[in-house]
């Protein structure tokens, strides 16, 4: 009779862990998190669960502890998304269940079977286990109440919803019945489940949905054996540390939300795309000059502070040379700034702009200069409003052009500033 | 100032400066002497662009999916040959992202990063890292370009 009823709890219990990879997992772990508030609640069930602790420990090994540790966890989630409603008449009811397995166990005790050693290794657990010990004499105690549930479960439902259904109707007779078995479940499924604690535990910091009322354990422990619940764990610490890696590198890093760093990160290469785009365009002009350019370069790169001065005359000359060009037709003005990556803006926007970049550190400036080609690395010229935020700041340069403007063009009646951010 | 700063500061040592230069630089050379005055100033900044994307995936090196996607696009420019993710994964993977909001960033992402259609979220992001350190490697070579052609004017 024993024998029958064990082996097909654990047909069930194989059912019940084949069925509940996919979908069965989203619900369960959306289910899942964390009874933590419940942690302190039964102060009873812990005070039992000091008398299994007079049991002999030492004769069963700590892996066949561990792998009834893990059985039980999986049952316990199994069902754990169920019965959020009937928790305190299941904590009373995991007390009577401890109990009996206690009494159990104590039957099972001469067995050399791994069936005995897998119940007897549960009811030492708490001695050995030191301060985790605690919450998982709470989780022992849960999750032999979720045995039953479990064990009842496979004979009246196939899927998901009735594993649900039948967890909150009724279980208070189930209970009674199942007691007897409930023993039985931890050993067919040692092995199976023996890293499904691990995961199960592992998804419950994962998942933030409505908690049940139990107590959950988030140790790691061992190998997990579902490798659904694996690779999501694995991937979503992947995608986080690459999150943060990416992070560093878009220069509006102070967002915390997953949601709108992908927004910015989305931006930023678009930003650099139309960049490379901008740029390639100005390089027309100088496609011709490309070669003596070549030695050019590095020449340049061995020249110290030269570059501080012929910026400023860069600038003095381009400020010039769009005057010039303002007098004869604006288009073409406005074709040679766009060809050096400058843009026209009144004087006020200019000013704005800039003593906004004096008073905000530097990742104010790539999203307000979004719209403005390059973002330069320059030494602080003309205006100076360089924060001096070191090297990857960028700072602005504000030329005015107001002497142009006198013969200017209708549209600019308003000073305008040729700005290179 | 602006040439050490342009040529001289990498904060991280993955993008190869000189080397991003030197293949920019030969490509541009070799723009300059085919298509000298024949071609259009639309066409030619299109062709720039262009050479500019494919020198910056020589640099980065064959290790990157998104670099093989853009040579790839140069040597076939209208084979588009999508290496999607298999059937099961991919589904496994949808399953997983639920949430809308991600699930439209993924796609954004990949349509952005050449090659991004083939990768699951994990190594998109990493591609991403990567691309997005190349293309500031390259807007700055360029920006340097652009500067020191300027004050030869």
């Amino acid at each position: 009779m024993q024998p029958c009823s064990r082996e097909m709890q654990a047909m069930a219990l194989q059912e019940l862990q084949i069925a509940a990879h996919d979908d069965f997992f989203d619900q369960m772990l959306s289910s899942l998190p964390p009874s933590w508030p419940d942690l302190g609640n039964p102060k009873s069930p812990w005070d039992l669960a000091g008398k299994p602790q007079d049991d002999p420990a030492g004769e069963y090994p700590p892996y066949d502890e561990s792998s009834l540790l893990a059985s039980r966890l999986r049952q316990h989630q199994i069902s754990g998304g169920g019965g959020s409603g009937g928790s305190p008449a299941e904590k009373s009811m995991g007390l009577h269940l401890a109990q009996h397995q206690q009494m159990m166990l104590a039957a099972g005790m001469g067995r050399s079977s791994p069936v005995g050693a897998g119940d007897g290794g549960l009811i030492p657990m708490p001695l050995s286990l030191g301060n985790g010990g605690s919450s998982d004499s709470r989780l022992l105690l849960d999750r032999s109440r979720d045995e039953v549930d479990a064990a009842f479960k496979p004979p009246n439902s196939t899927g998901s919803e009735g594993i649900y259904n039948g967890f909150s109707s009724g279980s208070a007779q189930r209970m009674a019945q199942a007691a007897n078995q409930q023993h039985f479940q931890g050993s067919p499924v040692p092995s199976q489940s023996f890293g499904a604690a691990p995961p199960s535990s592992g998804n419950t910091t994962t998942q933030a949905a409505a908690a049940p009322p139990r107590q959950r354990v988030r140790a790691r422990r061992g190998q997990a054996t579902d490798p659904h619940s694996i690779a999501e764990r694995l991937r979503r610490e992947r995608i986080a540390e690459r999150m943060k890696a990416l992070q560093e590198l878009v220069p509006n890093a102070n967002k915390t939300d997953k949601a709108s760093m992908l927004d910015e990160i989305i931006d930023y290469v678009k930003f650099l795309q139309l960049q490379v785009k901008v740029l390639s365009m100005s390089r027309l002009g100088g496609a011709a000059a490309v070669a003596p350019l070549v030695a050019d370069v590095s020449s340049e790169a061995g020249r110290g502070g030269g570059g501080g001065s012929g910026g400023s005359d860069s600038l003095a000359v381009t400020e010039h040379q769009v005057a010039k060009l303002m007098e004869e037709d604006m288009g073409s003005a406005m074709q040679y700034l766009q060809g050096k990556g400058l843009c026209l803006m009144p004087i006020s926007l200019a000013s704005a702009i800039s003593s906004a970049t004096a008073r905000t550190t530097s990742s104010l400036i790539p999203s307000s200069l979004n719209h403005i080609n390059s973002n330069n690395n320059n030494g602080g010229v003309g205006a100076g409003i360089n924060g001096g935020d070191g090297p990857s700041s960028p700072s602005m340069s504000v030329l005015t052009v107001q002497s142009a403007m006198g013969a200017g063009s209708d549209t600019m009646k308003d000073a305008a500033s040729v700005s290179k951010p | 100032m602006h040439n050490n700063k342009c040529l001289k500061e990498n904060p991280n040592p993955n993008p190869n400066q000189p080397l991003l230069a030197y293949h920019f630089i030969q490509a541009l050379t070799r723009i300059n002497l085919t298509a000298h005055t024949t071609t259009s100033t639309k066409q030619r900044s299109h062709i720039i662009k262009h050479a500019a994307y494919v020198s910056m995936a020589f640099a980065a090196g064959n290790k990157r999916t998104w670099t093989h996607a853009v040579l790839l696009h140069n040597r076939f420019p209208l084979k588009t040959r999508f290496h999607r993710l298999s059937g099961s994964r991919r589904s496994f993977i949808m399953s997983l992202s639920r949430n809308k909001k991600t699930h439209r960033h993924a796609h954004l992402l990949r349509s952005l990063v050449p090659g991004g259609h083939a990768m699951e979220f994990s190594s998109l992001l990493m591609e991403t890292a990567n691309y997005i350190q190349y293309l500031t490697a390259q807007v700055r070579l360029m920006q340097c370009i652009v500067e020191k052609f300027d004050m030869h004017v």
